[in-house]
């Protein structure tokens, strides 16, 4: 049976990837068949795995961004995906309070991030396609609260994630020129420490998933596994939703 | 975590005939591991040939597994004798791919075919997508799948309007795509996920279209190529398998491309 979902010898980087969804991707990755799985992140991981290789950066500036990308650069001469998955929610507050600080933490690391840290591997991307005639893969992790409204009052982190789809789209036509495939994903309430409500009461959210439960390891893995390898080929600039039916009802 | 993209043992039911998609998806499915495909269609298909022996004998194997049933959905007699036909050779079926597609001018044909036809086809089929998910005890074939699946297909057109005169293709192919949305959220109480494909500009014949026409298309889709079978087949294998469980009223655009760009 021809595998079309294999990501064998793949190099990934994963932002974002010591808690949550981002190392539910990271173990996923490597279960998938990656060879190397570099994490960048500004926490420490939770647990050390092998195969997987720590660099501890916030990715939320510029500066942040280069060391990091320089630390892979002295490492590998290619990447084949890249998920930016790092993300900040900064803060909810009512309209009159909301203030400048969380509109940025939000708009940055949600939004700027994603543009500038595959900017800066935008050379090692294009050299998947060039060694191994294969699309490289970046995935940005959005939310589906770039798409719908829930009663949280993060401005800055709804409108960021909405951005962060749209920038998908501009990326991908651009970019597939060179040889790299850019999409996005929305999940819905997955356990972590973001959503710390779907980690700590996963009954009560799950009653107002249809699905009627929270979002697994696999769930999230399924759809990552999918657009990085080669069965996602054909998918460009699009946003694949894995929310159990959430964004879907009213 | 191994299996998660796994058919093994797998019913499907394929609606919509053996050409345009259908070939792709019929084969596809059996060389991902469904166990038995059945194509519903008034035409009788031909197993594809191939010029390689040893490709031609795999071939030969897949066929075995993809079984034609003599019907016309778009009429109620035909949705039930359909309906009939499988329930007395299987007790469930764990897979529903509704790729029936029809473009004319006449808008009451367009309609039935596109939207009525898979509306009350998925609607007649439901207890046997329920079974799947709570196999009777006793019975041959074991799955590890929790939820039935029902993937609809439509085409790019449901998504931008082309520049010519094909309302009732377009609405009938936007249609299908908030369908799907109402059966997700519908059915998902029996256990039932519902999502949809929209595909772009695909090679349906086994064989090469023209090379001069080709360029010409494929000038027009960032992705610069036609999609082929591995694509459909390996968004259809995500949905169905346990990687898509989560994907309730999913709506997978695979056009590489094409439906992003203006003009």
């Amino acid at each position: 049976m021809k595998n079309l979902f294999s990501l064998e010898g793949r190099v990934a980087v994963v932002t974002g990837g010591s808690s949550g969804i981002g190392e539910m991707i990271t173990r996923g990755l490597v279960k998938f068949g990656c060879t190397r799985v570099y994490n960048i992140s500004v926490h420490d991981p939770l647990q050390e795995r092998t195969s997987v290789t720590y660099i501890k950066e916030d990715l939320s500036t510029l500066d942040g961004i280069d060391r990091a990308v320089s630390q892979i650069e002295e490492k590998e001469t290619h990447i084949d995906i890249l998920v930016n998955n790092a993300g900040r929610s900064a803060g909810a507050k009512s309209f009159t309070e909301y203030a400048e600080e969380n509109w940025e933490t939000a708009v940055d690391i949600n939004m700027k991030t994603p543009l500038f840290l595959t900017q800066r591997f935008y050379k090692m991307l294009t050299k998947s396609y060039k060694q191994n005639n294969r699309l490289a893969k970046v995935i940005n992790i959005s939310s589906i609260n770039g798409l719908t409204l829930d009663q949280d009052h993060s401005y800055g982190y709804h409108a960021s994630k909405a951005g962060l789809l749209h920038l998908t789209r501009q990326m991908s036509i651009e970019l597939i020129k060179d040889g790299i495939s850019v999409n996005a994903i929305c999940p819905g309430a997955f356990p972590s420490n973001m959503n710390q409500y779907a980690r700590d009461y996963p009954y009560e959210t799950a009653k107002y998933i249809p699905v009627g439960r929270t979002g697994t390891p696999e769930d999230i893995v399924g759809a990552v596994v999918y657009l990085a390898s080669q069965a996602g080929d054909y998918v460009l600039g699009s946003t694949l939703i894995v929310d159990g039916g959430v964004s879907n009802t009213r | 975590m191994s299996t998660l993209f796994s058919l093994d043992n797998r019913i499907a039911l394929l609606t919509g005939g053996f050409t345009g998609y259908g070939w792709m998806i019929a084969e596809g499915l059996v060389e991902q591991g469904v166990a038995r495909v059945y194509v519903a269609d008034k035409e009788a298909f031909t197993p594809r040939t191939v010029i390689d022996e040893e490709e031609q004998a795999k071939l030969n194997d897949i066929y075995k597994n993809i079984i034609h049933i003599e019907c016309d959905i778009t009429t109620e007699e035909g949705r039930e004798k359909l309906f009939c036909e499988i329930s007395t050779l299987e007790p469930f079926i764990n897979i529903l791919v509704n790729s029936s597609l029809y473009n004319a001018e006449d808008w009451d044909q367009v309609i039935k075919y596109n939207l009525e036809a898979p509306i009350k086809l998925t609607e007649k089929f439901l207890p046997l997508l329920k079974a799947s998910t709570n196999p009777d005890e006793g019975t041959s074939i074991s799955t590890e799948q929790l939820y039935g699946k029902i993937i609809n297909i439509s085409t790019v057109d449901g998504i931008n309007p082309p520049q010519i005169s094909n309302f009732a293709f377009s609405s009938s192919n936007a249609g299908i795509n908030h369908a799907t949305k109402s059966f997700a959220v519908q059915y998902i109480r029996h256990k039932i996920v519902a999502s949809s494909i929209t595909v772009g500009l695909f090679n349906t014949t086994p064989n090469e279209v023209n090379p001069a026409n080709r360029l010409q298309v494929t000038q027009r889709i960032p992705a610069k190529r036609l999609g082929h079978k591995d694509d459909i087949v390996a968004a259809i294998t995500y949905l169905a398998s346990r990687a898509g469980d989560y994907c309730v009223g999913t709506h997978i655009v695979l056009d590489g491309g094409v439906s992003e760009i203006r003009g």
